[in-house]
């Protein structure tokens, strides 16, 4: 496994995608940043703590950034017809499965230290460091961003393992996205409806099961900060995802002909 | 019957896409050291059936081995073979060195200098930056091969493996398989299309037709039944077997059913065998000269027509 992992390492180290991905996406946070730059200098007085208090409602950002990075790692398999360079030498899918899940749950974590670094950095040079009024010190607004990622880090790692699941089941890379949007973003949203015009028990169950889909339960972070239990149940929802999409995508792979 | 010399064997092997039998109760053997040319039309079955040797497709009935193993076992062993199904794929974003040391990596064949050797033998180590998704079809047949050949495979599986090569490509490349063949002992099964260049290589055939192995014959028995010959219909073989020793002094011919003899000698001057035999009390009611090479033995197989 840790081969497999090396090797996906240097192949996306040696993809201009990986790094132009992470170009745009600083380039993005650069943006950000100079914006309360620029309005400091003409009237307000955005200070670090009140900008970066900003990642906690970018959380969706990071779902998004799972397909980035699925489709750095999974490298269009099935259009370059490459899986049958691996399984022919005997590789086994669950490792080839699991080996490209690993190396995309890394570039995503390193994508993830990256940014947090570069954009607190560039907060922290540009914006005065004292609070002002109304804005979260630099402490306080540090303790919401970090809980938040903690809560955020498991969560985006089940979002890892569906995109992982949808690039091995779907041919297509596009396809693949569809499904994604879809299980991550679309059916907590069906299940809610469904919820509500269903009514009693079944209904309930329904909105009480979308509670566990990795994007409302990031979301409901902001509001608990500090909520050792929500970030306990985060990490075990996170886990679950990761068990369910890895073993649905492991039956599907196993079953799939490679051409 | 099991043959422990086999490298690989399909014992009823059958694949199925739906309706259609892609395989149909395959028996065959590829023995160590033999360098097999599977021989068929397109749709036959040969690609079909070197995907379920590399475990790219499951068969729908009978049973496979690889060294021995059969089943799950199989997989472990598939790391002794190196094969190229159809158009050899890579990242199109490496290089051909890139590429295949991603592969080496992967595959924990240690020793950087491996990737070098295999670039050096199929003759691409000065492809240099050019990425994949700009080299021709003969360049990503040359990679293919190369990527096949990295583990020091006791198995070769090639599937079309000179389409796209230039004359010269050829050559080296059937070079290099009687170079595998005769110093590696590498085992080789190979399909293609271009039948007088399989006949250059391989010591046994297969023709397939339909998803059935219709034949396996060595090389030898190959061009035994291929050879040119005198084919007499006569009225008794016995005795046109009797005047063709005595009065030729010749014994290269074979009696067939039906008083038919076949006879390898007097090519040139058929006129002494049909003397010889009037002369003697043997009519002949017909004769004529014959021969085939590969394709010809593979068209009448099959039943002509169709090109392989």
């Amino acid at each position: 496994m840790l081969n497999y992992i090396r090797a996906e390492i240097y192949k996306l180290l040696r993809r201009p995608y990986t790094y132009v991905c992470l170009g745009v996406m600083l380039a993005l946070e650069a943006i950000f940043a100079s914006m309360f730059a620029f309005h400091n200098a003409h009237s307000l007085a955005t200070p670090f703590g009140g900008a970066i208090i900003n990642i906690v409602d970018l959380g969706a950002v990071g779902f998004c950034t799972c397909l980035l990075t699925g489709d750095i790692v999974f490298a269009a398999q099935y259009k370059n017809s490459t899986l049958k360079n691996e399984v022919s030498f005997g590789l086994s899918r669950a490792r080839i499965y699991l080996g490209k899940f690993l190396a995309q749950t890394l570039l995503s974590v390193a994508y993830l230290v990256v940014m947090m670094a570069f954009f607190l950095g560039l907060c922290a040079v540009c914006l005065p460091m004292e609070s002002g009024v109304g804005f979260y010190s630099a402490s306080e607004a540090l303790t919401i961003v970090g809980y938040f990622l903690a809560v955020g880090l498991p969560l985006w790692i089940g979002g890892q393992a569906a995109v992982s699941m949808c690039l091995f089941l779907v041919n297509g890379e596009m396809a693949g996205s569809f499904l994604y949007v879809g299980v991550v973003f679309v059916l907590n949203t069906i299940l809610e409806v469904m919820g509500l015009l269903i009514g009693g028990n079944a209904g309930k169950l329904l909105l009480k099961a979308i509670q566990y889909f990795p994007g409302p339960m990031l979301n409901g972070a902001k509001s608990v900060v500090g909520n050792w239990e929500y970030l306990g149940q985060a990490w075990i929802v996170g886990a679950f995802w990761v068990a369910v999409c890895t073993a649905v995508g492991l039956y599907g792979f196993h079953r799939k002909e490679i051409k | 019957m099991k043959d422990n010399t086999a490298v690989m064997a399909a014992y009823g092997l059958r694949k199925a896409y739906g309706t259609c039998m892609a395989l149909d109760g395959v028996n065959m053997q590829v023995r160590r050291g033999d360098v097999y040319g599977l021989v068929g039309r397109n749709g036959a079955g040969k690609t079909t059936l070197m995907r379920m040797i590399t475990g790219q497709s499951e068969s729908t009935g009978g049973e496979m081995e690889l060294f021995g193993a059969s089943g799950k076992n199989m997989r472990d062993q598939r790391s002794r073979t190196g094969a190229m199904i159809e158009i050899p794929s890579f990242s199109p974003f490496l290089t051909a060195r890139e590429n295949l040391e991603y592969y080496r990596l992967q595959r924990g064949i240690p020793g950087k200098q491996v990737v070098d050797e295999v670039l050096d033998m199929v003759d691409m180590a000065d492809t240099g930056k050019k990425k994949f998704k700009s080299f021709s079809l003969g360049m990503k047949q040359r990679l293919g091969l190369a990527l096949a050949l990295m583990n020091h495979p006791d198995f070769l599986i090639l599937d079309e493996p000179i389409n796209g090569l230039d004359p010269e490509g050829v050559a080296e490349f059937r070079q290099i398989l009687r170079q595998l063949n005769r110093e590696r002992q590498t085992t080789i099964l190979i399909s293609s299309h271009i039948l007088t260049e399989l006949s250059n290589v391989a010591t046994r055939y297969g023709f397939m037709e339909q998803g059935k192995l219709l034949e396996e014959i060595s090389a030898e028995a190959l061009h035994d039944k291929c050879r040119t010959c005198l084919r007499l219909e006569v009225d008794d073989a016995a005795k046109a077997a009797a005047v063709l020793q005595t009065q030729l002094g010749t014994d290269k011919f074979e009696v067939l059913p039906g008083n038919v003899v076949q006879l390898y000698d007097c090519l040139d001057d058929p006129k002494q065998a049909s003397y010889a035999l009037a002369g003697h009390g043997v009519a002949l009611l017909a004769m004529e000269q014959k021969g085939a090479d590969l394709e010809a033995y593979f068209l009448n197989l099959i039943g002509g027509g169709r090109h392989a």
